[in-house]
Formats: C-alpha cells, structure tokens, sequence
C-alpha cells in the first residue's frame, strides 16, 4: 500500500468529510462530533469512518445483495448525488439516530448498475457435417 | 417449411419466387457461358480454356443474382407491395413486452455511444411506451481511460434519460467470443427477464417509431426469431462517406426489397438495428468454438449470419423488412478503415465455409452463408479471371500461334478471337452492373421531393466513375485477406475508426504501394506485349495506378463539404435532419463539455463522485483479471510520486488495471489526494 503522509486525526477525518461535499462549517462540526462521539481508531482512521457509514448503509439497503464495501460507496455516492450535503449534517449521515426522510432520499439516489441476475442457460449448438458426409458424396461411387 | 410458418401467403407462392430468381440467374448465367465459351480463343489450352470457362461462371454468376435480385426489388418498390408472410398491427397497439435495447461496446467513444442511447431513449419516451424497454451497455472495453470515461459517462446520461426507461451498465473483464460472447453473456444472466432484445452497434441510432414497431410485429408474429431493420448509413462527411452514404440511399433500397422478395421469412441477421426473440435465440443459437485452429477454427466471428441459420434452423422465422425506416448507422470514413473493417468480415465470412455444410440448416440459411463467403472470394476469383486473359494474351506474344501443323493441310490454322462476341459480354456485364444503380435511381427519383432528388443524376454518373476505379483497389486489398486467411493469418480485434480522419500520404503509401507498382507494371507490360488489351485492362490499371491519390482524397472531410456545397452525394437526411440524429448531437456535445482534467485512474482518485460510482460498479466489471504484484507495486509508486510530488505518470495498461481493480488503494489514495490538497 502506498504510504500516506502522516497526519493529524483531524486531518484525515476532515479530508474523508470533504468527500461527501460539506461546507467547511459543517466539516468542522462534523470533524467534533466523529472525534468526541465515535470510536475511531487512529491507525486506521478511514476504514473506521467507512465501519460507521456502513452500519448506516446496511439500514439503508438491507434488501440489497452487495459487499460491505460496495454498500459504504453507494451510500457515499447517493449521498453526493443527492446533494445530501445541503440539507443534512455529519451527525445524520453517521450517528445512530436513523433519519427516515434521509434514508428515502438514499434509496431514491441508489446506483444501481443493472437489475438483478435472472439465470439461464444457453447451451452451445451442434454445428457439424452430416454423418458420413465423405461417405455420401465418394461412397456411392466406388462400389 | 412447417405449418403456418407465414401469414398470408403459402410456401409455394414463397417457392415460387425463389424459383423466378434463381431461375432466371441460371438461365442468363448459362446463355453466357456458352456464348463465353465461343469467343475464348481457339489457341489457349485444355487447362486454361477450363479455367477461363469456370472463373467466368463463377464471376458472371455472382453478376447475374445481383441483378436479378435487384430487378424483382425494382418491381416490388414500384408496386409498393409490403413484403408478405408477416402480419403488420397498427402504430397504435399497445405493447405487453418487455425489451432490452442492448449496446455491446469495445473502446469506443463512450459520449457518442451514450448521446445516441439517450436520443433513443428520449423518442421511446415519446410513443408513451418507454416503459416496455430497458438499455444495457454491454462493455467489452479493455482500455483503462476509456472504462472509468465509460462509467462516468453512464452516470451523467442516466440524468439525461427519461424516468420511465432504465440505464444500465456492465463490463466484461475477459472478452470471451468478443460481441456474440457478449451478447450471450447478457442472455445468461439477464435474458430470461426480457421477451426480445434490439441488438444495437456502437453507431446505430434506430427511431422510437420503427423500435416499437419492431416489438409489435414481434407480439403480431409468435413465429417470428428475428427482425432485420436495414441500416441507412448517415453522419459521416469525407468523400468517401459521403459516396457509400448516397450509394446505400439510392441503391440500398432495391438490393433490400430484392433480397426480401426471395428470402421472405428466411432472412439474414446482419448483427445490429434488429429485433431477437430472446428465448428463441437462447433456446437456438448458442454458439460453439469451432474445431481447428484460427482463423478457421475458434469462436465464430461472424457471428450474425450463424445465429440467423440456427434460429431458422429451430423453426422461427428471420426477417428483413425494408419498409422499417428510421434506422441508421455510420459507415468507415475512408477507404483504408473500410478496408481494416472488410479484412475481419472476410475472415468471419470465411469461417463460415464449415459452418455451410452443417446439419439441418435450411437451403436459403446456405445460400446467406454462400453469399458472404462470395462477396469475398470473388474478388480472388476477378483476379485470376484477368491473370488468365493476361497470360493467354502474353502466350500468343511469346509463343507465336503454329498456322501449319506438321500434318499437311490446305489452309492455315488461324487463332479465332470472336471480337464482337467479347464486346458484347463485356458490355452485358457491365449491363447487368449499372443498370440496377439506375433503377434505384428511378425508385429514388419518385419517392423523394424535388429539393431531395437535386443532384441525384450527376452524383449518380459521378459514383459509378469512383466506384469503378475503387474496384480494382478493393479486389486487390480482398484478394490479400482471403489469401492472408488460407495462409492462416488472424485479424485480431481492433476498434473500428467511426470519427471523420483523412488518409495522409505516409498511411495512403503503406497501404497502396503494391497496388500502384502492380497497376504501373501491368500498364507497362500490356501496353508492349499485349497491345490490345491496353484499353480493355485501363479501367482496372488505371485505378491501381492512382490507388494513392484516390484514397487520399477521398478521405477528405474538405472534398466531402465541396460535394455537399454542390450538390453532389446529399442525402435527404441531410437536407431534413431527422431529429433523432439531432438530438444525439445535442446530446454529445452536452456529454463532451463534462469532460474532466483527469483521466481514468487519476480520476478515480481525485473525484469523489467517480471515486465513490467506481466501486460501486466495481463487482459488476466481474472478478480482476490475474495481474502479477510486480506491477500493481510499481503502479502505486508511480501513483504515491503523482499525490506528493505533483509528477503526473504514464501508467501502462496493465498497471493501470491492476490500480482499477483495487479497491482499497483507490480509497487509501483517493483520502490522500486530499490531504495532499
């Protein structure tokens, strides 16, 4: 993995809200309250952060069949597409308290990259001579 | 043919037509055979006699299926006659299906694929029926920029698209049996939810209209497989274009009508601008690799023409209905990207030499593959046609005739060259050529207005003159892919070139310098050894010998405006625009102005939306191609130098990919692009 300069807490948490486009105002208010509410790991600050966005994307797509990974970027990427950053605060996007009209607004934004699987089969035709073809065409003549 | 396979006509009125085309093809190809047979000199050998007697049935053959056919088409586009078998419902029934529209692309532009789906989009929103269709964009693209440019673009033609049909998009990290793969890929995991499927290419642009009334006929007719909308070539300005624009115009419609006169409903598939059966085709056309090796063997190329002749095979019918307008697709820009294309047709066409004899095909299904297979080898065989004439002329010079033989007679023996009798097969065969460009200029004339036909006669005379030097040019690049094939050379798979380019001087010279040295050459050994011939052989080395300059200047976008701005080779669709065309105009130049200052991974990492909509769409792009770790390590230190150091790096693909498949450095280093910010 490639070595990230070291930074401060702050730092980092700040750069992982400017993702989700909120205005400095709300990053910094949003940087306090992750820093003093929530159990984040200093050596392992983003994938702290992505272990509370995900405890909020399974609440929101519970029905949806995808990896804990690809659940966290579509919560980020519905959150962005919906300007989510406008109208709501870091504290409803991951604290506890589940923010219903937040969450309609997340499954309304969903990505969804293509319907669910309908399996089948598709076997592999037969394309070949007719039996005894050389057989057909030479045969008769030499008897 | 099975019971109530047609709707209103019987098999024997369908026999019968059949029997009008192929029979009269016979017969003309017989008549001249004999008359060949008597103006071939009296002094050329067994062998060469026999060879001048079976390349020319083969050829004047070839001529003669041309003209009939497009004869029977004349008449049927005279008489406005629909073509019969099918049952057509009204514009206004409303549909109970469900269709996927299905884009495979492969490194193609992604703004002009998604600015044509949403133009599509937007007129099946129109028709009030949009519900009924869904769009796929199936990916086969193995470049790195253009895949995240891909996916972005996705995102913001989703936004263009209207609410009631859905967008989607997925990418195949292996390209197995390229686009049949790809189709088939997307019948395995999704087919089983649609009833039929319209097969796009990445330039087709099909009218809401004609879509939904492919699906009608589709719900009218439950026998019917497949529906064939024959493509009209637009949007392309070099000469070049312009001239195959014009041709397929005025000429396309009476070869379509013919071919739908006798094929009624055992058509071809020309593998895009078509409506499938999706059960039908999964339950039927599977493909299998051929036994062998390539280019012969492994995955069907050509894929369109099998699948027709399976799917006919399991007793659905396959239609070509001429009178579905509003289909359009681009032709290559020059005559060397024409070429490029002809050279993979001609392998795949090839291939289909042992697909022609399988099981239980239907007699037309072998005829389609006959066909295809002879639009390429007749070129071979034209050559050894004029090779042969060439070589008894060179004989007579060298090898003076004997007039008396070592038996005593009275008279000399005279060599016998029937002059007139040549004269007059040339000329009925450059009859038989032409006269159906007229015809289709008839047809032309009277359906069109006086503002559309300005310019129609000149262009026409101007066409034939091109057409008739490019024809050398095209037997000799042809004569080279069917040689190259049986030499067991593969095409390989390249982007075809769709953006008007013109031919400098150093691609025109790498690809025509044996052309123009043949033509010099023949010029100057006919002109002393074979005197006579001089004129007779000036059409074919006269286009040789300016193989150069002509495809040069007929890939000029600047000789292609000259045209338009005088009138020659204009299409209606130029002088009113269809406003499907117009929209994806609109819409791709709304799609190029989002362009961003970064491509593909650097853009995975410095946008958060692209960051976030990548691995979203991560596990559709199927599990990371085996990459060895060397190279992603040497990817991310070039990636760690770009964030801290500013350097901007030159990834190779592979890198590139192994960077895109994985998802915890685009994260890592996406946080660090702003940090570092």
């Amino acid at each position: 993995m490639v070595a990230i300069k070291i930074r401060s807490l702050e730092d980092i948490v700040k750069a992982y809200l400017e993702n989700f486009e909120f205005n400095a105002k709300k990053v910094e208010q949003g940087v306090q309250y992750l820093i003093t509410n929530c159990q984040i790991d200093h050596d392992n600050v983003t994938a702290s952060l992505d272990a509370l966005l995900l405890k909020k994307a399974k609440k929101i797509y519970p029905e949806k069949v995808l990896s804990n990974e690809q659940k966290t970027a579509m919560l980020k990427l519905a959150f962005v597409l919906a300007n989510g950053a406008q109208e709501w605060k870091v504290q409803d996007l991951f604290g506890s308290d589940d923010n219903q009209k937040l969450f309609e607004k997340m499954r309304a934004n969903a990505v969804v990259p293509a319907p669910e699987y309908v399996l089948s089969n598709m076997f592999p035709q037969a394309i070949e001579m007719p039996d005894n073809l050389w057989k057909k065409l030479w045969g008769k003549k030499r008897k | 043919m099975s019971e109530g396979f047609y709707k209103n006509i019987s098999p024997r009125h369908v026999l019968r037509r059949r029997i009008k085309v192929f029979g009269l093809t016979i017969l003309s190809t017989f008549l001249a055979t004999i008359k060949w047979m008597e103006v071939i000199p009296t002094d050329s050998t067994l062998v060469t006699h026999f060879l001048m007697v079976l390349l020319f049935v083969l050829t004047f053959g070839w001529i003669a299926l041309f003209f009939w056919s497009s004869m029977f088409g004349f008449f049927e586009l005279l008489r406005n006659r629909k073509v019969p078998g099918i049952h057509w419902v009204s514009a206004n029934t409303k549909v109970k299906t469900k269709t996927a529209l299905l884009m495979p692309v492969y490194n193609e532009k992604p703004q002009s694929v998604f600015a044509n789906l949403a133009a599509m989009a937007e007129e099946l929103a129109k028709t009030g029926q949009g519900d009924a269709f869904d769009v796929f964009v199936l990916s086969d693209t193995t470049n790195p920029k253009c895949w995240v440019e891909e996916e972005r673009v996705w995102l913001e033609t989703k936004k263009l698209f209207p609410k009631e049909v859905n967008l989607y998009y997925r990418r195949r990290p292996i390209n197995t049996a390229r686009k049949s793969g790809n189709i088939e890929d997307f019948c395995k995991k999704w087919g089983a939810g649609y009833d039929f499927m319209i097969v796009l290419d990445a330039d087709s642009l099909v009218n809401g209209k004609t879509m939904l009334t492919m699906v009608q006929l589709m719900e009218a007719n439950e026998n019917a497989g497949i529906i064939q909308a024959p493509p009209m070539c637009v949007n392309q300005h070099s000469l070049f274009a312009r001239m195959q624009q014009f041709a397929g115009k005025v000429y396309g419609p009476i070869v379509s009508a013919g071919l739908a006169y006798w094929q009624v409903g055992d058509s071809n598939y020309w593998g895009h601008n078509a409506i499938i059966r999706v059960n039908a085709f999964m339950q039927c056309c599977g493909l299998p690799v051929l036994s062998g090796r390539k280019p012969f063997g492994g995955h069907i190329l050509s894929h369109d023409f099998v699948e027709a002749a399976l799917i006919r095979r399991g007793g659905w019918s396959a239609w070509l209905l001429p009178e579905l307008k509003g289909s359009y697709e681009e032709c290559p820009p020059t005559m060397i990207d024409f070429a490029v294309r002809d050279r993979r047709w001609c392998q795949g066409n090839m291939q289909h030499m042992k697909v022609l004899i399988s099981k239980g095909l239907h007699p037309v299904s072998r005829i389609h593959f006959l066909i295809g297979i002879m639009s390429y080898l007749s070129s071979p065989l034209w050559l050894s046609f004029l090779l042969v004439g060439l070589m008894i002329a060179l004989g007579r010079e060298f090898f003076p005739p004997v007039y008396f033989t070592e038996s005593r007679t009275l008279f000399p023996t005279w060599p016998v060259f029937d002059k007139i009798g040549t004269i007059s097969l040339f000329v009925l065969s450059m009859f038989m050529l032409i006269f159906p460009k007229f015809l289709g200029l008839i047809v032309y004339c009277l359906k069109n207005n006086k503002q559309e036909r300005k310019g129609a006669l000149k262009s026409v005379l101007i066409e034939i003159v091109f057409s008739a030097l490019m024809a050398p040019i095209m037997m000799m690049f042809q004569s080279k892919f069917v040689l190259d094939i049986f030499a067991g050379r593969d095409s390989g798979w390249n982007t075809q070139n769709r953006g008007d380019c013109s031919t400098s001087f150093k691609q025109a010279w790498q690809r025509h310098k044996w052309h123009m040295l043949l033509g010099i050459l023949t010029t100057v050994v006919v002109w002393f050894y074979a005197h006579e011939l001089f004129w007779w052989m000036l059409p074919i080395t006269l286009g040789l010998m300016l193989s150069i300059p002509i495809s040069m200047i007929t890939s000029y976008e600047s000789c292609g405006r000259w045209c338009r701005k005088h009138n020659f080779f204009v299409i209606p669709e130029e002088i009113k625009e269809p406003k499907i065309i117009e929209r994806a105009r609109y819409f791709e130049d709304v799609l190029e102005a989002k362009k961003q200052s970064f491509s593909g991974v650097l853009e995975v990492i410095s946008n958060p939306i692209m960051n976030a909509l990548h691995l979203v769409l991560l596990p559709i792009n199927g599990p990371a191609p085996e990459i060895a770790k060397s190279i992603l390590d040497a990817a991310q230190i070039k990636l760690d130098t770009f964030i801290n150091h500013g350097l901007v790096p030159e990834f190779s693909k592979d890198e590139e990919i192994a960077l895109l498949y994985d998802a915890d450095t685009l994260r890592e280093m996406h946080l660090a692009m702003i940090l570092a910010k």
